[in-house]
């Protein structure tokens, strides 16, 4: 069975990735398997100076999913340089950092500094997260700031770069051609939804922040019918993400229009997720007939099926 | 840390709304310290945040712990039968630090007076135990006879209907008790006035609780503010000293 795939500054041995927020920079969970089974690590998003973050509560459960509103708290790109990748550098997988700021300057400095780390493969550029007053989703909802913001990192990354968006917009096609058009390599998709839940004995939000990102198995919908819209509209690959939690989750992603994929919310509740899917995959790939993954990559799309 | 499936041996309800379950996991039992906490799959795609649920006794190859129906997620907890098996990550988190030849004062407040259970189980062999249990009302108290097994136990009720009228901090205002160390656990304001009355006294250990994902680090959900920076309750915690915790910012 074939689960390697070729993606820009990617050669992954299979094609799922933790997904960026909910694995940290792997030191947890190098304690509980050997990473090295792992198609890549999106680390969590990595910001100029340390970040805070928001005040608690920062998670709330919802039917089938969750809520949060960490606010990208992290430590900053000189820890995450010389102490998250170093530690990273061990395993053989290309890094894919993902990157966020509160200007458009920020951003192109995280990227020109940490496309330079060895181990890091791609950039993934975070301008989608909702849980920030500015950067993140400021940047991922309007098209000509997605195109300048792409074109800028463009010019100064070592690697390729993939440009994050988000589900919270009008038209997401529209956004992922912008990116398209400003050069970048490749896609993921989707971030968090935005959404809300309040407490019903003290009549406020339960999130401090009020707001938050909901993600996990309730979603995956709304990922599916995103990624197979934009797999249509561009010629550049996806990396497809929104509540997969086991292997025929992620061959519908495939089946969609991703060429790999990342678990993000099921690693918070199992956290060997990444190792069972991995290990189940090539046992639904031959269920449906297939030898190699790539030949899966799309195929919902297909004229002749 | 181990990730496995363990059956239930006993799920008892032991006062209103309050339940006390024992579960059978030697693997777990093996590594667990006093004040870890156990996180438990409540198996329902609906409600997919595991509960983390602090380790009350470890006996044997078996661990007890002690909950209060709070929510839908309890509630299906409560519901579980005998042999049914829980997906459990555990032990999880740091634990209260032991000490010898001390005079120790326990402090629980309502469902934070179990966890402190197996400490004074371990506490009673080489120390004198004070222990302040604090409820809202008779039909809120647990675990007092066990306690009277390991130390003097003062009880204190909102009520008034026994013991001493009013809560545990009511109690150590109007009253001198003669201690060098300090556990407690209980409801956030209750240890909040503990550290800011003695935190520059007494060596003393406090066991936080925040709303979890991940429970083992890595997802930042649980953070909360200390002098030493921010931390994550589930992996640096759930035991913070006197004197760590910044309230000033709510966190």
């Amino acid at each position: 069975m074939k689960l390697s795939v070729n993606l820009p500054g990617l050669a992954l041995k299979n094609p799922i990735i933790p997904a960026s927020g909910t694995f940290g920079f792997g030191e947890e969970f190098s304690e509980l398997y050997d990473l090295n089974i792992l198609g890549s690590i999106m680390i969590k998003a990595t910001s100029l100076e340390e970040r805070f973050g928001n005040p608690v509560p920062r998670i709330a459960e919802t039917y089938g999913g969750m809520l949060n509103a960490i606010g990208l708290q992290n430590p900053g790109i000189d820890v995450v340089i010389n102490q998250k990748l170093k530690f990273l550098s061990q395993f053989e997988f290309p890094v894919i950092a993902n990157i966020v700021g509160k200007t458009i300057d920020e951003y192109v400095e995280v990227a020109r500094r940490i496309s330079e780390v060895k181990n890091v493969g791609a950039l993934e550029v975070n301008i989608s997260c909702p849980n920030v007053k500015s950067g993140g989703i400021a940047f991922g909802t309007d098209p000509n700031l997605v195109y300048e913001i792409t074109r800028k990192i463009k010019k100064v990354s070592k690697v390729p770069v993939y440009i994050k968006l988000s589900p919270n917009v009008t038209n997401i096609v529209e956004i992922a051609l912008a990116a398209q058009k400003g050069g970048a390599d490749g896609l993921t998709m989707i971030n968090t939804l935005m959404g809300m839940r309040i407490d019903l004995k003290t009549k406020k939000p339960i999130l401090a922040n009020k707001t938050g990102g909901f993600s996990g198995p309730a979603i995956k919908p709304v990922a599916i019918r995103m990624i197979y819209q934009v797999y249509e509209a561009v010629s550049i690959p996806i990396i497809g993400m929104g509540g997969i939690s086991s292997s025929e989750d992620v061959l519908e992603f495939l089946y969609a229009g991703a060429s790999a994929v990342a678990i993000g919310t099921m690693n918070l509740i199992n956290p060997y997720i990444c190792k069972e899917i991995i290990e189940d995959l090539p046992n639904v790939l031959q269920k449906y007939g297939f030898n190699d993954i790539n030949d899966t990559i799309g195929i919902a799309h297909r004229k002749d099926n | 840390m181990i990730k496995d499936f363990f059956p239930i041996i006993q799920n008892k309800l032991i006062q209103k709304d309050i339940y006390e379950m024992i579960i059978h996991a030697p693997k777990i039992a093996k590594d667990a310290k006093c004040g870890q906490f156990i996180h438990i799959s409540l198996g329902d795609q609906s409600m997919l945040l595991r509960r983390p649920i602090s380790i009350s006794q470890i006996i044997d190859d078996k661990i007890v712990i002690c909950y209060r129906i709070n929510g839908n997620g309890t509630k299906l907890l409560s519901e579980k039968k005998i042999n049914e098996e829980l997906d459990i990550i555990g032990p999880l988190g740091n634990s209260f630090p032991l000490v010898n030849n001390k005079k120790v004062l326990l402090i629980g407040g309502g469902i934070g007076v179990p966890p402190l259970l197996e400490l004074a189980k371990k506490l009673s062999k080489d120390n004198i135990l004070n222990i302040l249990l604090a409820f809202k009302n008779k039909d809120c108290i647990i675990y007092l006879e066990q306690f009277k097994k390991y130390g003097n136990v003062i009880l204190t009720l909102d009520s008034g209907e026994m013991g001493f009228k009013g809560n545990a901090i009511d109690y150590l205002n109007t009253n001198q008790l003669d201690f060098d160390v300090l556990y407690s656990c209980g409801p956030s304001i209750l240890l909040q006035k503990l550290d800011e009355k003695y935190y520059k006294q007494k060596e003393g250990y406090l066991s936080f609780e925040e709303r979890m994902a991940c429970g083992i680090g890595a997802c930042y959900g649980c953070v909360c503010h200390t002098k030493d920076n921010y931390k994550r309750v589930c992996k640096d915690g759930p035991i913070f000293k006197l004197g760590e915790m910044v309230y000033e910012t709510k966190c």
